[in-house]
């Protein structure tokens, strides 16, 4: 039942281009799946093993100037006695590239960050996004700095009957992001009602009794950071290779606060909260531009935040869900939280 | 490594000389303890005697400031808790704790943790023998639902349980762990006399099938009829052990603990 109305959701968003061939609209919508995916991957660390990391935007920077540059090609003179030389790349390589670096430095910030838990993983995330910005900034012989990279290629394809396609037209852009997110989006379901999800979900709820039942916390949640970061660095690559300018400002503090605002808004810790959170924050601005002035779309955005989490405070899918199935509105007991030692 | 004499391979856990400070504060001082595989052995003693803090010590939740902790033959002290648990030593907690947002079928089906092997790839591609692995889990899941008598409220939140039912789950998220050794902090406490009863009863089953048992408890009824041995602490220091009827009529007991206590034991 529950795969069937995922499929009919699926034909009916990838049958949207066909129906309704706006290319501003599917510019739109696409831009937004991006932002979706990123938020997808947010959720995974911040929804379901409990950690926030404010630095998000890190990964999906890293996985989009890997990508870029990969796919462009690059010589950097690192103070050895030869320079770095690394030819163009195709770009399906770069793309992957660019998920093996997010990656790695998910791993990197897992094990440093796990170790100093709660607010002091907080800081350490958000300080690990400035630096990241620094470094794009300022190492101008690598990244262009505040120039920008420019003329990334475009990902392509090859369709039977026609070849290798470039996927430029604002309908592929659209089919290309709604493949990554489906995709994403499995991955996640499946990964979190799995083994490894429940022992996510333990240390979220309960670290001390999760222990004491043998789930290895440290493991656990380098497990998670390494796969948020991986699909956050995909979404990076996508927006390279679909925007195909990219500038420091990708590292920027407002885009992991978007991303958070997507998930909490939509309901952290639920499959469909960062799509509908992702779908209403990311189309918003767009649907307000022209429409009202932007100091005034801004007003509204922050407004709809406030309201959202003033009635529902666990986020649009569970306030929904609660009404479907009423009497599994939980009242939380304080009890359940409490440690070890007494 | 070596089996010495402190660890006979027959000694299930030992502690030799534990002692803790926190602070300034001698919590525990040069404790020693050892409990036979298939015996119920209870700890007991007064409030602040140190009793959760020793399980905290042999669980790995706390490093003791001197001494050492045996489990299988194996040095534990200062391993990590789910080194331990991973080891066969489980532990419930005098809190009530559970994953109170959680339903009581997935609190069970998460304690089954160990049981299972899969991992991140057969979980994203759903490989047959992770299905395979998932039905088996679900399925103890349900026998330990049977177990507790708890399949009623299978689909409910446990923050939503009565505590009695929240204390039994807790136990039997200790069980779903497989535990060779099971540790129960105070598991009767705030149980009305004919919930303790039952759950007497259930201490025994657990027993039978072959687990052995460490148990604080404050009810001394409960204790003196089903330990084999008993541990007394005062004040971190053990000051008397034996079977029920020594310790009963162990003057420093008596006086240190028992008290009126042995009067309602008997009574
Ligand atoms: N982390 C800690 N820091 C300081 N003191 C502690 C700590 N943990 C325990 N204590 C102290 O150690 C002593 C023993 O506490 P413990 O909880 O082990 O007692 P207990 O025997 O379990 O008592 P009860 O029967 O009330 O559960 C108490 O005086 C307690 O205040
Ligand atoms: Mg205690």
């Amino acid at each position: 039942m529950r795969r069937l109305s995922f499929l009919v959701i699926v034909a009916a968003l990838a049958l949207l281009p066909v129906l309704w061939p706006d290319p501003y609209l599917l510019s739109v919508v696409a831009a937004a799946g991006i932002m979706i995916i990123a938020a997808i991957s947010l959720n995974l660390l911040l929804g379901f093993t409990g950690q926030l990391s404010l630095g998000h935007a890190a990964f999906f920077g890293i996985g989009a100037y890997t990508s870029a540059l990969l796919s462009l090609g690059f010589d950097v003179d690192l103070g050895f006695s030869s320079p770095l030389v690394v030819a163009p790349k195709p770009v399906w390589v770069a793309f992957a590239g660019g998920i093996v670096m997010a990656s790695l430095f998910g791993w990197l910030l897992g094990k440093v960050a796990f170790r100093v838990r709660g607010a002091y993983f907080v800081i350490v995330t958000i300080s690990f996004a400035q630096v990241m910005r620094m470094v794009a900034l300022n190492w101008v012989d690598l990244t262009e700095g505040p120039m920008a990279l420019v003329s990334i290629p475009p990902l392509s394809l090859w369709v039977p009957g026609e070849g290798v396609v470039r996927l430029v037209s604002k309908a592929s852009t659209y089919w290309l992001v709604l493949a990554a997110g489906v995709l994403a989006y499995v991955i996640v379901a499946n990964l979190v009602r799995s083994r490894i999800g429940r022992a996510a979900i333990a240390l979220r709820e309960n670290e001390v009794l999760a222990k004491s039942i043998g789930i290895p916390v440290t493991r656990c949640l380098i497990v998670f950071s390494v796969l948020s970061a991986g699909i956050a660095g995909a979404a990076g690559g996508l927006y390279a290779h679909t925007v195909r300018i990219i500038d420091p400002d990708v590292f920027l503090f407002i885009y992991t606060i978007t991303m958070v605002i997507m998930v909490i808004a939509g309901g952290k810790g639920t499959l469909a909260g960062p799509v509908v959170g992702g779908l209403i924050f990311g189309l918003l601005p767009e649907m307000l531009r022209g429409v009202v002035a932007p100091e005034v779309q801004w007003m509204i955005y922050g407004a709809l935040m406030i309201l959202i989490l003033l009635f529902m405070p666990k986020g649009i899918v569970p306030a929904f869900g609660g009404l479907l199935k009423r009497g599994r509105i939980s009242v939380r007991r304080p009890s359940a939280t409490q440690g070890a030692s007494s | 490594m070596t089996v010495s004499a402190a660890e006979q391979p027959e000694t299930l856990l030992s502690l030799s000389g534990i002692s803790l400070r926190i602070a300034g504060l001698q919590i525990l001082s040069d404790v020693d303890l050892r409990v036979e595989p298939g015996r119920i052995v209870s700890l007991i003693g007064p409030n602040g005697a140190g009793k959760t803090t020793a399980f905290n010590i042999i669980s790995g939740y706390m490093r003791p400031s001197a001494g050492s902790v045996h489990f299988l033959g194996l040095d534990i002290t200062g391993k990590q808790p789910h080194e331990i648990a991973e080891l066969g030593l489980v532990r419930s907690f005098q809190r009530t704790n559970i994953f109170g947002n959680c339903t009581v079928f997935e609190n069970l089906l998460t304690a089954f943790h160990m049981q299972g092997r899969s991992g991140l790839f057969g979980a994203i591609f759903r490989l047959p023998a992770f299905q395979r692995e998932e039905q088996a889990l679900e399925a103890r899941t349900r026998e330990m639902l049977g177990f507790l008598e708890l399949e009623h409220r299978a689909d409910d939140l446990a923050a939503n349980l009565s505590y009695g039912e929240q204390r039994l789950l807790g136990v039997g998220i200790a069980l779903a762990a497989r535990p060779k050794l099971l540790l129960l902090d105070e598991p009767a406490a705030g149980l009305n006399p004919s919930e303790t009863e039952d759950f007497k009863q259930m201490v025994r089953r657990v027993a039978d099938s072959g687990i052995t048992i460490l148990l604080v408890e404050h009810d001394m009824h409960m204790v003196m009829s089903i330990s084999d041995y008993i541990v007394v602490l005062n004040q971190g220091h053990r000051i008397a052990d034996g079977g029920p009827a020594d310790i009963q009529s162990d003057p420093e007991v008596i006086r240190a603990y028992l008290g009126s206590g042995l009067q309602r034991a008997k009574a």
